[in-house]
């Protein structure tokens, strides 16, 4: 007998908001990226992102399907949350990535990270985030060079590979693209779907038009880390546009760095973990010639708990004690 | 007291089984499992070394103060690692090479350690043995799955022969080191508590058989 | 008398009798099971040839006789701290390159051939290294990459290996681990070096 009741705990106050909303509208604004994706780097890119859109669905229905859940019943709670992990994990990859890659990584990301330690909302790391690093890892010996470091189209040189020497200090540090060209991702390397930020950035208006991100935090990690890049290489302020619009920065930052699991529950805490997250970026990227912002995503994700075991909320309806001068006791 | 050899070796290599069960030793198991070859080497030193130090410790049982008995432990230890050492630089270069700096670190392995202190200072000489010999078994086998696994998967070859190119890197580095030995212990639960509910059954049944 | 029942009296004495006892048994063993230097080399040979060759040497770091014992440093590249003439007409050379990751350093065994007055590179096969992390990355592929048919031309022409040039006659890169195959090629060129200067003899 099917049980047709819902009972709960106070308050009962319904909302129009379910996660199938908030995800369908995060799918929303990952398609100018996606398409933008796409146009630049031709139909393999389409074929990634949909293969792994696919295997993420796939991983989700298989793993519950195992735990012997009726089909109709994944079918009708199916929150689109596979479905946007499969999207962030396909576009996070470059198209000279074999074809199967985006399948291991997707199946990775949901069963390992997401379904294994409870599905979602329980997630310990970013699942995209987890898969990315999956696949990085995994696949370099069919890539046969390193992903080709963002930076280098910043500093000038032609990167053959992460280990030459990046930075041309002959000539000072001087940039290759033009910032428009940036901004636009015209003609440069990276992932598919980073390299065009003006469709990112659309994006990710959409989304804090929709309340569904407060972008106040992503445009805190953005700007530090534009700002201690500034910092390391001697508070040359040219650097700091470039340094903001190379990489996967702007796409970890909207897209990834805002999972609702994966981030503090306090403000306080927010603003904590955004900064630090802009510090470690550009350390990183300075000490390693490689494009960082997964691993960084993926260090502070650990600390998450750390943070909201010391920055507490508020309880509900908690009242802060006035201490007047003379009470004893 | 008649030792019972059968539950001995039983309890080492299933019921009590040093990696999949009693999770010691995982340094060397994370470390080494990255080929198979590597695996049954480790193992087998670790084998040679529970077995002598197991006798050892043993014969002097009574002799060992209760006081020092960790260090009396350790300095027995690492003379027989020396020994394998020594041993398997003269005899077996490429296998000492493969083992690295995990051969020096078997003197703090948990596994021996542990055998020591909790059954070869109070049983007697040949239990000891045997009780090493299968605790290593057990430890070598569990090490030869897993590096076969992370190796077909890993760099997509088998016992150092090339099988195929594809390769998932993920299973050569530490964290799939992780991730199989997690997989490893759940499936090896997973069997070994569908096997004893399956003998308690025909147990059960047989009790039931008699009876009626 | 009481002083021998004494507990802290039986725990050291128990604990010196196992080292002393432990300590005979593996100097013992120590000096049964030591693996000197000229067996080492054997090892090598025998990784290269196949089969233990005889071999007199000619320039070793690691012997006894002063006159042998002193590397050939080639500052920049590399030094030469072994060669050794091999029975068939070879000659073998372990080399260390400079200027890899981190300023570490690969070391070699480069075995050539005599052919005429040329000599010819003919295997390379990895020793040691130090402070270098893909070297996983320098496959046997990049290893036959420096096989050579002559050295003396190749020094005669300044062409060296080079993993950064990629211009150059000899360029044997390694996608993602330029430093360490940088100090390969530095080992190799060491050989080459040596072979021009003293072509001819060994």
């Amino acid at each position: 007998m099917e049980n047709n009741l819902i009972y709960s705990s106070s308050p009962h106050i319904k909302a129009k908001r379910t996660t199938r909303n908030i995800m369908i509208d995060v799918c929303i604004a990952l398609i100018p990226a996606t398409v933008m994706g796409i146009v630049y780097f031709g139909a393999y890119a389409l074929l990634l992102v949909a293969l792994s859109v696919l295997s993420a669905v796939a991983g989700e229905y298989i793993y519950l399907l195992i735990m012997k859940k009726p089909l109709r019943e994944i079918t009708r709670e199916f929150d689109f949350s596979s479905v946007v992990s499969g999207m962030l994990i396909g576009i996070t990859i470059g198209t000279n990535y074999p074809w199967y890659s985006p399948i291991f990584g997707s199946l990775f990301a949901v069963i390992v990270v997401k379904m294994l330690f409870g599905g979602t909302g329980k997630n310990v790391v970013n699942p995209a985030i987890a898969g990315r690093v999956f696949m990085f890892i995994s696949f370099q010996w069919a890539v046969g060079a390193w992903l080709l470091p963002n930076l280098g189209s910043v500093y000038g040189e032609t990167v053959i590979s992460s280990a030459t020497a990046v930075v041309d200090t002959s000539s000072g540090i001087v940039p290759k693209l033009s910032v428009l060209d940036m901004l636009l991702g015209t003609g440069m390397q990276g992932c598919i779907g980073e390299t065009c930020k003006l469709a990112l950035l659309a994006g990710g208006i959409y989304l804090a038009v929709r309340k569904v991100i407060n972008l106040i935090f992503p445009l805190i990690y953005i700007a530090l880390e534009g700002l201690t890049t500034v910092a390391i290489y001697g508070i040359d302020f040219a650097l700091f546009l470039p340094s903001i619009l190379s990489g996967g920065l702007i796409l970890g930052a909207i897209f990834m760095a805002t999972d609702y699991t994966t981030t503090p529950n306090t403000r306080l805490g927010n603003i904590i973990y955004f900064i630090a997250l802009g510090i470690l970026t550009a350390v990183l990227r300075f000490a390693t010639n490689m494009e960082t912002v997964s691993f960084a995503i993926l260090l502070m994700n650990l600390t998450v708990p750390l943070i909201d075991k010391f920055i507490l909320n508020r309880p509900f309806g908690y009242k802060k004690q006035i201490k007047t001068k003379g009470e004893n006791k | 007291m008649k030792t019972d050899f059968k539950k001995i070796a039983k309890d080492g290599v299933i019921s009590s089984n040093p990696t999949l069960k009693l999770v010691l030793g995982t340094c060397p198991t994370l470390a080494l499992t990255t080929a198979a070859m590597n695996g049954i080497g480790m193992g087998l030193a670790v084998t040679f070394v529970l077995i002598f130090s197991n006798v050892i410790i043993s014969l002097m049982r009574k002799a060992i103060p209760k006081e020092v008995r960790i260090p009396a432990f350790i300095l027995i230890i690492a003379t027989f690692v020396t020994i394998v050492r020594l041993a398997l630089d003269y005899f077996l270069p490429d296998i000492y090479e493969s083992l690295g700096l995990y051969l020096p670190l078997i003197v703090v392995n948990c596994i021996i350690l542990a055998r020591a202190e909790s059954f070869a200072s109070k049983n007697g000489v040949l239990a000891s043995a045997a009780d090493g010999l299968f605790m290593g078994v057990g430890f070598t086998t569990a090490l030869t799955l897993m590096g076969t696994v992370r190796e077909i998967l890993g760099s997509g070859a088998i016992f150092g022969h090339k099988l195929w190119d594809f390769s998932i890197g993920f299973f050569s580095s530490s964290a799939g080191a992780f991730f199989t030995y997690a997989v490893f212990i759940a499936l090896f639960a997973l069997i070994t508590d569908k096997c004893s509910e399956k003998s308690k059954h025909k147990k059960a049944n047989d009790k039931i058989k008699e009876n009626a | 008398m009481s002083f021998f029942k004494t507990a802290w009296f039986k725990c050291i004495a128990c604990l010196l009798s196992i080292a002393v006892i432990s300590g005979a048994l593996l100097a013992v063993l120590n000096d049964a099971l030591a693996v000197s230097p000229e067996m080492r080399t054997m090892r090598a040979i025998k990784k290269i040839y196949g089969e233990e060759k005889e071999y007199s040497v000619v320039l070793d770091i690691d012997s006894k006789d002063d006159t042998k014992n002193t590397a050939i440093v080639y500052d920049g590249v590399g030094s030469v701290n072994k060669i050794y003439e091999i029975d068939n007409g070879d000659i073998l050379f372990q080399t260390t390159g400079y200027e890899g990751y981190k300023n570490g350093t690969i070391t070699l065994w480069i075995r050539t051939a005599k052919t005429g007055n040329d000599y010819s590179i003919e295997k390379v096969i990895l020793e040691k290294y130090e402070k270098q992390t893909l070297m996983s990355k320098l496959t046997g592929d990049f290893y036959n990459g420096f096989k050579l048919i002559d050295a003396t031309a190749a020094y005669n022409d300044g062409s060296l290996f080079t993993a950064r040039d990629k211009t150059a006659e000899n360029y044997n890169p390694v996608s993602g681990a330029t430093y360490s195959a940088n100090a390969a090629c530095n080992a190799v060129n060491c050989v080459i070096r040596y072979l021009g200067e003293n072509g001819g003899n060994a």
